[in-house]
């Protein structure tokens, strides 16, 4: 049995394991286009912190592959798939035939139209390169640069109010950097918060020295002599800075299958991880996955969610039985010493059947939303001790909240 | 009339074919540590007793579980445990009060009597009849002759 | 929920230690927080304590579980908590956490919690097995058994499956079994 394991990050370091589990002696082939070997991209933020050096962010170490008896095509992009052929096309010139193939090839970060070419988002590109200049945030090679500039005291403009936006403006914080924080929604984490938790963490980050603006666009990049010199505001003012990175969320990377398989904002993929074309299956960033509810399917990047969809698609290639329940977005983070975890449906629409249960003490804040009798989302701020059985009651069909929450 | 998988252990010789078949039904191998009935045995009063899931009406099992793996089949009927689901965390194991629920050594699931989905196999194997798969009312009805036959013997 | 190899237990029959929790024999009489706590290097205000316990509601008592597929394991971000596959516990290296919340979050039983550690922040907190002690002290001291240990799950049901079947089989005052006296038929006696 030959395998192909396009991307080897999460998803495909986890369908790794799982292969090999079930399938000793298969022929393994995984295809990456980074040089080195597979690391963390949530340590990424702990990284510029200085919570982590830059060798704890691998996940596993150089000599894993060949131990594993695979062989790994590192610095190789995948350029093109041949379905019928059973062969995937890489940017050498190579092909590589296969039984069964695995699309792991995540997401970008989204490069607004403001942002020049060459900036957030691409690797390797061209413009400023070193201590100045756009970048985005998902990759090791972004990571050292930030960090970099940070502690060569250059300012630094945040780009997105979203988690990794606000983690980022938590790292420059604990690095002594004060870092400028520019929201184009009217309050930060808009997307994984509500209204009040959103108002409790940025009221908390403006005391820890953060500077937040709220509902502020970026018309352009404002560059001078020296490079980049900040950023022109939509209403024509300038705020300065020489790092710009932008956090403005993540998108799939599905041109290597699209055209051959169904996709829809990702690859689209059923609960055993299969693509539409048979033997080609899609796990992590770059796939559009059933929620737990069973209601629709959604692109949910995050971390847990890879490896375990991972860890479902190589059981499934190599003969076994795993099938993933759905997603469930969810986050936590420490935002400056306030925990603060969501998951799950955070907008009560005002009908019928859907309340809010909500506990405030202080800067402690507790949301649960409910459908009928099930709890299907929740905001916790500050005391977050119930989100992990909050999140079983989630699963388990939402039943059993009262128990959970009961003071 | 719904079946349940009733224990006359008085009668049960301690043979362990039982525990055999569900191994060999359920897993491929005879090996009884992977069966789902396991028979206890006090050697000092040759007495053997197999335990096994009393599907009970209100399972502490599938009250404890916190990520809903013990439940049942979706027919209601055969109990289920959903391996995608399935944490490991040994409640269900330590709330069973007859322990009945037990982990499986290899995958670390839990694991319990399915009934073998209406057709159990250690009540084909039990030739002592100390395993019956039969409605209650005719087992308590078999039990209440017996007393009856013990209380005034012919 | 089995996932990365760094959270999963390599032959559960073999563990060494299973701590077996049974909320439904608690008494919520706390001895086992206070011995945690002080077995923890805590002065008192259970800030140390891995066991937690309410007066009602789910879920009761709150410790680690040190589950087969923990999901902490699997969500730790940085590879701090991972099965000791010689003990079968799950353990945290505090050393490695960079205090991300995420095996809070994910914990059905809000057994992790977060502690200062050596002046680094806090970094995740939960059961440990008692390593340095030899043997949990809750389960010492708890009186009723809704904290029990044996080696490995198998052992800790298997006494109540005994007591179980000890129940079926030698009631008490029944005199000998029919069967034994040679009469066909037998029967429970009601």
């Amino acid at each position: 049995m030959n395998y192909v394991v396009v991307g080897v990050s999460a998803a495909g370091l986890s369908a790794l394991r799982a292969i090999r589990e079930l399938d000793p002696h298969g022929d393994v082939t995984v295809v990456d286009e980074e040089t080195r070997p597979a690391y963390s991209r949530v340590l990424l933020t702990h990284y510029i912190a200085g919570r982590v050096g830059e060798r704890d962010l691998f996940l596993v170490e150089e000599e894993f592959y060949r131990r594993c008896g695979v062989r790994a095509l590192l610095g190789v992009r995948a350029t093109g798939l041949d379905p019928d052929g059973r062969q995937v096309h890489l940017a050498d010139g190579r092909v590589l035939g296969y039984d069964r193939l695995l699309v792991a090839t995540g997401a970008r970060a989204v490069v607004p139209a403001w942002s020049p070419p060459g900036g957030a988002g691409d690797r390797g590109g061209g413009g400023e390169t070193g201590e100045t200049g756009v970048t985005g945030l998902r990759t090791r090679e972004d990571a050292v640069r930030i960090r970099k500039a940070a502690l060569a005291g250059r300012p630094v403009l945040i780009v997105g109010g979203g988690p990794v936006g606000v983690k980022l403006a938590c790292a420059l914080r604990e690095l002594g950097v004060i870092p400028t924080l520019l929201v184009g929604s009217p309050r930060i984490l808009s997307q994984v918060a509500d209204r009040e938790a959103s108002l409790i963490l940025e009221r908390h980050l403006a005391r820890c020295g953060v500077r937040v603006r709220c509902g502020v666009e970026v018309r352009e990049v404002a560059r001078g002599p020296h490079g980049t010199e900040g950023v022109v505001l939509s209403d024509g003012s300038v705020l300065p800075g020489r790092l710009v990175v932008v956090c403005k969320g993540v998108e799939p990377r599905t041109e290597l299958v699209g055209g051959h398989v169904a996709v829809r904002r990702g690859v689209l993929v059923s609960g055993a991880m299969r693509t539409s074309v048979p033997d080609i299956y899609a796990a992590g960033d770059v796939a559009e996955c059933p929620d737990i509810w069973g209601e629709g399917t959604r692109v949910s990047a995050i971390w847990p969610h890879a490896s375990r969809q991972g860890r479902v698609a190589g059981t499934n290639m190599a003969g076994g039985r795993d099938l993933f329940d759905g997603v469930l977005p969810r986050n936590a983070m420490d935002v400056l010493g306030t925990p603060f975890v969501s998951m799950g449906v955070l907008d009560a629409p005002a009908e019928g059947g859907w309340r809010s249960v909500s506990r405030r003490r202080g800067d402690s804040y507790l949301r649960l939303v409910i459908r009928g009798d099930s709890v299907v989302g929740a905001v916790l701020v500050g005391c977050v001790r119930l989100a992990g059985p909050i999140q079983a009651a989630i699963r388990r069909g939402g039943r059993g909240w009262e128990e959970v929450v009961a003071p | 009339m719904e079946k349940f998988l009733v224990v006359y252990p008085d009668l049960c010789t301690g043979c362990r074919l039982c525990e055999a078949a569900c191994s060999y039904r359920h897993e491929g191998v005879y090996s009884p540590s992977l069966s789902r009935v396991r028979v206890v045995k006090f050697e000092d009063r040759c007495l053997s007793v197999p335990v096994v899931c009393n599907y009970c009406e209100q399972p502490p099992c599938e009250a404890s579980c916190p990520t809903g793996a013990m439940s049942a089949a979706p027919d209601g009927r055969y109990a289920l445990v959903r391996e995608d689901r399935c944490i490991g965390c040994k409640e269900c194991v330590n709330v069973c009060p007859l322990g009945a629920v037990r982990m499986h050594p290899r995958t670390g699931v839990a694991v319990r009597c399915d009934l073998c989905r209406g057709d159990p196999e250690c009540v084909k194997v039990c030739t002592a009849g100390a395993l019956r798969y039969e409605p209650l009312e005719a087992a308590v009805r078999e039990k209440r002759r017996a007393r009856a036959a013990s209380l005034n013997p012919v | 929920m089995r996932q990365a190899l760094r959270g999963r237990r390599t032959g559960g029959a073999f563990t060494l230690l299973s701590i077996g929790v049974d909320p439904t024999r608690c008494t919520r009489c706390r001895r086992c927080e206070a011995v945690c706590e002080m077995a923890h290097g805590g002065d008192g205000r259970g800030l140390q304590s891995r066991v937690r316990i309410r007066d009602s509601g789910w879920p009761l008592i709150s410790i680690c579980r040190h589950c087969e597929s923990a999901p902490c394991a699997d969500a730790c971000v940085s590879g701090a908590i991972r099965t000791d596959p010689l003990e079968g516990t799950v353990q945290v290296d505090a050393a490695r956490c960079v205090g991300c919340w995420s095996c809070v979050m994910e914990c059905p039983f809000a057994a992790v919690t977060m502690a200062d550690v050596a002046g680094r922040g806090p970094r995740a907190s939960k059961c440990d097995g008692c390593r340095e002690w030899g043997f949990p002290l809750c389960v010492r001291y708890c009186p009723t058994g809704a904290l029990r240990a044996g080696a490995g799950a198998g052992e800790t049901s298997g006494r109540v499956r005994r007591e179980h079947a000890a129940r079926l089989a030698l009631l008490p005052g029944r005199g000998t079994w029919p069967a034994l006296r040679g009469r066909a038929g037998g029967g429970t006696p009601a």
